[in-house]
């Protein structure tokens, strides 16, 4: 009698061909699996007043920090639309952005549906405050905004919108004639003026006062034209549908100073904190290692 | 006599119904000719010339020539971008023609046809090739450059307006001090090339409590010497451009060597040396040069004057190796990583 098929195939390498065939269905199923389980939640980042120059070390910073806690990756944006259009579309991410853009799409898309469902959790602490002041400062006690340049760290758009709408007392009556000279850092665009390369920079008071203690004479003939009003810092707005993985998501970012890893990406931001807005999530024992 | 008849042979076949695909095959190939021959005339004489779409031209209008030493090249190609955007955004109408040079062997010839060509305003060159062929031509226009390792050479020349290559040497410092509070003796060593530069870095060092102590390095000096003895004194090494102390790359590689063994962290005016192990790098930001030569080149259509004829540039990019401030045991201020543009050695 003739044995054909798997028959004809001595028993050893019938079982070995079983096993394989078993472990491979076994392989596939779980792989299968974890992919679909393990989709990171990506925590998108846009600032203006960072330069984006800086995404890649943030992006490797923020991500050795995440992955010791799950499947989490760091995306910054480097641009203000691509940012928007995400924010708007994702149902399922996180959101790093400055507070004064995220109450500007706020009053934008009031009552749309998809910016409701969005809600911040955290809010970016330096020095124990969660606020910070931009300043307006030159050589000149008297500035001409339709002739002067101006160095910034922010976008042109930006420092435009905040020169009108944060600054009390400033006599802008046009600004497209404004000269705008875009640079990395707010040191940077202080360094400009003291240096005679723009008349004016748009910083922060917390630069102004970093570079007056590291010179002997401070404040250096730099006048201090304008001061804005307390601006909130960097906030992070959760758009998650599991309450459970928002509380998750949340913890692990409130973690960061507790982790040299962690501290190093607050630092990266300048910033050494957060600040927990949401306090139901403290009342419910989310946080477990507290506030 | 046998080209008529082959005119008459070609009629003939016209003619023949039968060969009516021939025909259009025919009618079609010659269309295609001219088309291919029109469109080869038309990239001639835009090989290396492009015009910048969106902006147009027209006799009131500044007409703006860019020679780039090499489009390809990525330093140069973010010079041009950021330039170009940024006049843009504060000129409106203005036409601007790029010549790369990059592919071109005879760079003189073909910018001299360029510019006999067009009647340009101002020339933005980018990159010593560039700059070394404007200035070979000579030009009677304002020239702004950028890029350009050897910009002292054109410093106080009449026309010509620059950024220099390097961060100001008082804002390297500056860094230096926000990074490392606690670095008191710098150390520089130098030729006789930069004695301004760090007669003006002494005022800026005072002005910032630290000590620079210099070492003048001359040609048939021994550097390693030299080196060793200043090494000796110092908390830390600034390396500077230097003609002769930087003057190849195996001069640069002994200092690292020597620095490392006594333990002295070197700091740098350039990422190129964070592969030799630089603590840390102050690097001009390219997007930032682009835009100041944009800014000093309105200033010129407007024939406002520039303060200074060449400019140091307004950002910088920072790249810090933490693991070696680690090793070395140098504090580290942590508020400055809100500075850092790189992490090299991780």
């Amino acid at each position: 009698m003739q044995i054909f098929g798997l028959l004809s195939v001595p028993i050893f390498f019938r079982v070995a061909l079983s096993m394989c065939f078993s472990m491979l269905c076994i392989l596939g199923m779980s792989s299968f699996a974890f992919s679909q389980t393990q989709t990171p939640l990506t925590i998108y980042f846009y600032k203006p007043e960072i330069n984006t120059a800086r995404n890649s070390v943030l992006k490797s910073t923020f991500d050795l920090y995440l992955s010791e806690h799950g499947a989490y990756q760091f995306q910054p944006v480097d641009n203000r639309e691509v940012f928007e259009t995400l924010f708007k579309g994702e149902e399922e991410a996180v959101f790093m952005m400055s507070s004064r853009h995220y109450q500007q799409l706020l009053q934008q898309h009031q009552g749309h549906i998809s910016i409701e469902g969005a809600r911040v959790g955290l809010l970016g602490v330096k020095g124990g405050s969660d606020t910070y002041r931009k300043i307006l400062v030159s050589k000149t006690e008297q500035v001409d905004f339709t002739s002067m340049n101006l160095a910034t760290s922010a976008t042109r758009e930006s420092s435009v919108s905040l020169l009108e709408s944060e600054f009390t007392g400033l006599d802008i009556q046009d600004t497209s004639a404004l000269n705008v000279l875009v640079v990395p850092k707010d040191i940077d665009a202080l360094m400009a003026v003291g240096f005679g390369l723009a008349d004016m920079a748009l910083t922060t008071k917390s630069s102004l006062e970093k570079l007056s203690n590291l010179y002997r004479n401070q404040n250096q003939a730099l006048y201090v034209l304008a001061e804005s009003k307390p601006l909130k810092r960097l906030a992070v707005v959760f758009r998650q549908g599991s309450t459970e993985a928002y509380k998750k998501a949340l913890t692990i970012i409130k973690q960061m100073p507790q982790n040299e890893q962690g501290r190093r990406g607050l630092n990266m931001l300048g910033l050494d904190d957060w600040r927990l807005i949401d306090e139901s999530i403290a009342r419910e024992g989310g946080m477990r290692h507290g506030k | 006599m046998e080209s008529r008849f082959l005119t008459n042979k070609i009629y003939s076949l016209f003619q023949n119904n039968g060969l009516r695909l021939s025909r259009a095959v025919m009618l079609f190939s010659l269309i295609i000719l001219c088309m291919m021959t029109l469109a080869s005339c038309a990239h001639q004489s835009e090989r290396t010339l492009s015009s910048k779409a969106g902006l147009s031209s027209s006799l009131d209008t500044p007409n703006i020539l860019i020679v780039n030493t090499n489009s390809r090249i990525d330093r140069y190609a973010i010079a041009e971008a950021s330039f170009t955007e940024s006049i843009s955004d504060t000129t409106s109408n203005t036409d601007i023609r790029v010549l790369d040079l990059g592919s071109e062997l005879h760079p003189l010839e073909i910018l001299q046809d360029t510019l006999n060509e067009h009647d340009y305003d101002a020339i933005y060159a980018i990159g010593a090739k560039a700059l070394g062929s404007v200035d070979y031509i000579d030009p009677d226009m304002p020239v702004i450059f950028s890029s350009v390792l050897n910009w002292r050479r054109f410093h106080g020349q009449d026309n010509y307006y620059g950024i220099a290559s390097e961060v100001a040497p008082k804002a390297q410092l500056t860094w230096f001090k926000y990074f490392f509070p606690e670095v008191k003796k710098v150390g520089v060593l130098h030729s006789v090339d930069n004695l301004q530069l760090i007669q003006d870095a002494r005022i800026s060092a005072n002005e910032l409590s630290l000590t620079l102590i210099a070492s003048d390095v001359k040609a048939e000096d021994s550097l390693e010497k030299k080196a060793n003895t200043l090494l000796d004194q110092i908390d830390v090494l600034w390396l500077v451009s230097d003609p002769v102390v930087l003057a190849t790359t195996g001069k640069a590689e002994l200092l690292f060597e020597l620095a490392h063994k006594k333990g002295i962290p070197v700091l740098s005016y350039n990422r190129f040396f964070d592969d030799l192990g630089a603590l840390l790098s102050i690097t001009a930001d390219l997007p930032t040069t682009g835009r100041q030569a944009a800014l000093m080149m309105k200033n010129v259509l407007a024939q406002h004057a520039n303060k200074e004829s060449v400019q140091f540039p307004a950002g910088s990019r920072i790249s810090l190796n933490a693991a070696k401030a680690k090793a070395y045991g140098i504090v580290l201020n942590e508020d400055a990583l809100d500075s850092v543009d790189e992490l090299v050695g991780e």
